[in-house]
């Protein structure tokens, strides 16, 4: 789809319970909702069963859904941050050793070299990043990595876009910090 | 470290990153807040890693038919008029329903005999006779109370006769 119209044209068919249109969602919002998930969670196992929860759980509470100003996506990330919420909830310890490595999708590069170290980089970053508080990982994930915008985090979190940018600031001098020591 | 440099560090940077996200160039935020460039600098540097890595991660396409098969079993479900949350309830009553009528059944049985039972023994002539019976034995054991008393008296009077 192109636009946030297009999108929510089609919520409005998947609404009404036409199944075709949640496909349609599914294809579009799978990938950013998985990279959240699977940034908090570290695991890609956890990442595939928690993001098929998210559109089952979006799927059965679509028809309570409202089409706000906000983006539509800023619905199913709420509902995959309350999943990972609960995940995290339930272990007590995220294993950062355990992270996979990652396959780069649409890797131009056809350099293993090069790809090795782009792995080695994201183990890297995995690794900086559990190192911050829960608050700073999540806003920070939410907007460098799955880009949405600070007014849509603030809806999701219920803080304001300064308390939001306070933390964002905060977390990536730290991360500044940690990057220098590891030479990302 | 100095407070209120660290804290005038926090505002450039938490204005630099609302700059950052409105659209404007990371030079021209530069050249705004010179004094902060190193720190800046640092923080954008951070921001751009975690944008480059988001690209890396690879997403799996294996789960759609999977979530659609649930979706479409779920629909079929609901579309014929069992929805999934009913049907442990469907079971349950399947099992409990007659369990509930037997108990009904043999407590009602064991109550009805009960009180039955006092009202049949009233009329019962086995019974009526033992209480008939007794009655009499009662009757029995008064007139010798009676007479017992009637000797006691007697003595008495012979006793008081023969001290005159």
């Amino acid at each position: 789809m192109d636009s946030t119209a297009d999108i929510r044209k089609v919520l409005q068919k998947a609404k009404k319970g036409d199944t075709e249109a949640f496909s349609l969602i599914y294809t579009d919002y799978y990938s950013p909702i998985y990279k959240y998930i699977y940034t908090r969670t570290g695991s890609k196992e956890q990442a595939e069963d928690l993001t098929q929860e998210v559109f089952l759980k979006a799927y059965r509470s679509i028809k309570s859904f409202r089409i706000t100003d906000a983006s539509p996506l800023a619905y199913f990330y709420t509902i995959a941050r309350n999943a990972v919420i609960d995940f995290r909830r339930k272990q007590s310890i995220v294993k950062v050793q355990n992270l996979e490595i990652i396959e780069a999708v649409g890797d131009e590069s056809p350099n293993a070299e090069d790809r090795a170290i782009r792995e080695e980089q994201w183990e890297y970053v995995q690794e900086c990043l559990q190192r911050l508080t829960e608050d700073q990982q999540e806003i920070i994930t939410l907007k460098f990595m799955s880009g949405l915008t600070n007014k849509e985090i603030s809806a999701m979190t219920g803080k304001s876009e300064m308390a939001i940018r306070q933390t964002q600031s905060r977390g990536l001098r730290t991360l500044g910090k940690l990057f220098k020591k590891i030479h990302v | 470290m100095n407070t209120a440099r660290e804290q005038k560090i926090e505002e450039i940077l938490t204005e630099a990153l609302r700059l950052r996200e409105e659209g404007i160039s990371e030079s021209s935020i530069f050249n705004t807040y010179t004094d902060f460039q190193a720190e800046i600098q640092a923080v954008f540097s951070s921001a751009s890693v975690l944008e480059s890595q988001s690209d890396h991660v690879a997403v799996p396409q294996t789960g759609l038919a999977h979530i659609l098969n649930r979706l479409r079993t779920e629909k079929t479900e609901s579309s014929i008029g069992q929805r999934p949350i009913l049907s442990p309830f469907v079971h349950y009553w399947k099992i409990v329903t007659p369990i509930g009528l037997a108990l009904v059944l043999v407590i009602g049985g064991v109550l009805t005999n009960h009180q039955g039972g006092g009202a049949v023994a009233l009329n019962n002539p086995v019974t009526a006779t033992s209480d008939s019976n007794l009655s009499q034995d009662l009757n029995g054991i008064d007139s010798q109370l009676a007479a017992l008393n009637s000797d006691e008296a007697n003595t008495n009077q012979a006793l008081a006769n023969s001290n005159n």
